[in-house]
């Protein structure tokens, strides 16, 4: 009997998981629903997000949060798997630990911290030291395109954004690589492998499937970040290729306004709930599709 | 006998989860609703809730909090913002706000249709927009309406631009981009600085009067009042506008303002009461005092309004309220200096007064 009774729960907890998406999705289907009527396509295609004109074009936001996402998976996805690829290859006993500490501890600050963080100390230097370098050595891009930049921005967000997801991607590499079974590196080794090429050969490639999930969460974790992207990304709606100019994403132009807006207006910003929700959605089943591709070539099920 | 305890053992499971989400999938105005009216209906120790104007809660919070130990009424003024206060107030879930802007007619008809019945905006303070800018060595920076309206639209981008030096004669202005910041946010402030350049350059202004406006793709934008002071103080040549309290709490520079008899006016108190003298405001106080005429008047100023229904007999703290009001407007107003503030002129003191005499109440 009891054990009937703890599987009628299990069973309902797994339900609930099904519902409340399903509620998640209703709501804001429904709560939307005004400004997909008014502006049909526009809504998810249309560049201008004019508040004052009454037009809601998200693209501007979706870019702004793709960019921003992308610059944060640049920065913190290359940077968290060299760490954990150093932590479990080449630190010494005696530093392994304490960082793995750390970087266990960074995946658990609360964003808003990283936002002050970056308003107050990285902003400051960004502005006054990186982006000026950046513009003079690498301006013809037009990626950098203005010498005078305030230190907020989409460049300034990813950036922020990319330093917030290294401990995700660090620590679950570090998991994944812990896991390669010590007969392959060992046998890498053996044949005259150095330890880098042991790595590089054997470890990464068996483990690269879950690389990429950590690499996935942590893409997932800065597409839906709000208060540090808030704080530091300008939260103008633009759709420019000038990293230094200030654009908005999905998530902080709900923030901003979600507590003054009104009816139409809240509509649409319900609306771009949705549009997260999507987007969320199927990036992860594209990353579930890629992962499992990757782990099927490498051999690895 | 089995399996049938199986489906029970499902069931029972399944029928919990239900029980306990139908309480999330009720509709969530039910749950509002009700929360607003205990909060009124609560006799034994008043405690009344209100919202809005995030400008006037420092002046609203200390003034509440003075009358709280005189008259034992509490009354929780939780900010939120102008526009939040008004639904608050248009939807029943709170039983008076504050708002930086009066309510639009359609506002005003909705209100009148709805839980609230007819709404009163009611001058309880008055504040100053400040122009605040950020530039080493500028301690007195003079600006008119038409050089802002272009600075803030982006058609002059530098410092050094002729036009601002023709309003400064020997101030040595740097060549420095400007960085214009606004608010991300709907804002009252915004209105009030928007209706300012409205009236005050309306050819040179061209993105009208509203609390969130489409402003130009290169200006920075950031989050309440804190956030733009901030964003400012932060970066070299920039400029913004912002309540006094905030600017001078930043330390920013405070610009000069023309007004309409041709004065540079720095904002000060003693300049919003001035200008709330001047203006003409219709019988109902929707209206504003931008641009007011007079020497001393400093022409970003606006007043603050408390919305009150006309008819509170049906709230039994209706009395609590009203008796709270009539604080603000009488002894409140001497607290309104000390925290950059401005005290209503006189004539208005015993308008309002007048006005919330006539609120029903409950005996």
């Amino acid at each position: 009997m009891g054990d009937l009774v703890f599987r009628g729960i299990t069973f309902g907890a797994a339900l609930l998981v099904l519902i409340i998406v399903m509620l998640a999705l209703q709501q804001l289907l429904q709560g939307s629903g005004k400004v997909l009527q008014d502006q049909g396509s526009y809504f998810f295609t249309g560049r201008d997000w004019d508040i004052g004109e009454a037009r809601y074009g998200a693209l501007s936001l979706i870019w702004g949060t793709f960019a921003t996402s992308l610059i944060a998976l640049l920065v913190g996805g290359v940077t968290g798997v060299v760490i954990a690829a150093f932590l479990v290859e080449l630190a010494p006993k005696w530093l392994y630990k304490p960082v793995s500490f750390l970087v266990d501890l960074l995946a658990a600050i609360p964003s808003i911290i990283y936002g002050l963080w970056g308003v107050e100390q990285l902003v400051p230097w960004l502005r006054t030291q990186l982006y000026p370098q950046l513009y003079d050595t690498l301006g013809w891009t037009g990626l950098f395109g203005s010498p005078q930049s305030t230190g907020f921005g989409l460049l300034t967000a990813g950036f922020v954004l990319g330093i917030m997801i290294i401990p995700t991607v660090a620590a679950v590499t570090r998991e994944m690589l812990l896991v390669v079974p010590k007969s392959m590196r060992d046998g890498a080794l053996a044949m005259g492998a150095t330890r880098t090429e042991a790595l590089k050969s054997v470890q990464i490639p068996y483990a690269i499937g879950g690389i990429l999930g950590g690499l996935i969460l942590g893409l997932g974790r800065a597409l839906g970040e709000t208060m540090a992207v808030t704080m530091l990304i300008g939260n103008n709606a633009n759709i420019s290729l000038d990293l230094f100019k200030p654009a908005a994403t999905l998530s902080s132009m709900i923030a901003t306004n979600f507590g003054e807006a009104d009816a139409d207006f809240k509509a649409a910003l319900i609306g771009l709930g949705f549009i997260l929700f999507l987007l969320t959605m199927v990036i992860n089943m594209v990353a579930r599709m890629l992962v499992q591709r990757v782990r099927r070539k490498s051999g690895v099920s | 006998m089995k399996s049938s305890l199986k489906v029970l053992g499902f069931l029972a499971g399944a029928a919990l989860f239900a029980v306990g989400m139908s309480g999330c999938s009720g509709k969530p105005k039910e749950g509002a609703e009700a929360g607003g009216s205990s909060g009124s209906a609560a006799p034994a120790s008043t405690s009344i809730d209100a919202k809005g104007s995030t400008f006037v809660k420092p002046f609203l919070e200390n003034v509440f909090e003075e009358f709280k130990g005189k008259s034992g009424v509490t009354i929780n003024y939780q900010g939120g913002g102008s526009g939040a206060g008004i639904s608050g107030l248009l939807d029943g879930t709170v039983p008076f706000a504050a708002s930086d802007a009066p309510m639009s007619d359609e506002e005003m008809g909705k209100a009148t249709s709805g839980p609230s019945g007819a709404v009163m905006n009611l001058p309880i303070v008055l504040g100053a927009i400040a122009i605040a800018y950020n530039l080493e060595g500028v301690a007195d920076l003079k600006l008119d309406a038409e050089v802002l309206a272009h600075i803030f639209q982006r058609k002059i981008t530098n410092w050094n631009d002729p036009k601002i030096a023709a309003l400064n004669a020997g101030v040595t202005l740097p060549d420095l981009p400007i960085t214009v910041v606004v608010r991300a946010d709907g804002s009252g402030s915004t209105y009030v600085f928007s209706d300012f350049l409205s009236k005050a350059a309306p050819a040179a202004w061209t993105l009208g009067t509203d609390k969130q406006i489409s402003w130009p793709n290169d200006v920075q934008k950031q989050q309440k009042s804190d956030g733009v002071s901030k964003a400012t103080k932060d970066t070299p040549g920039a400029i913004t506008y912002v309540e006094l309290s905030f600017a001078k709490q930043a330390g920013l520079g405070l610009t000069s303002v023309k007004n309409a008899d041709g004065q540079f006016v720095k904002p000060e108190p003693s300049g919003v009461t001035a200008a709330a003298e001047n203006a003409s405001l219709p019988e109902d106080f929707r209206g504003s005092i931008v641009n007011a005429p007079g020497a001393t008047s400093y022409p970003v100023s606006s007043y603050v309004f408390a919305l009150v229904p006309s008819d509170l007999s049906k709230n039994t703290a209706g009395k609590g309220i009203v008796d709270a009001l009539k604080f603000v407007v009488g002894e409140g107003q001497a607290k309104a200096e000390g925290l950059d503030y401005a005290p209503l002129p006189e004539s208005t003191k015993t308008k309002v007064s007048e006005k919330l005499a006539a609120i029903k109440v409950a005996s």
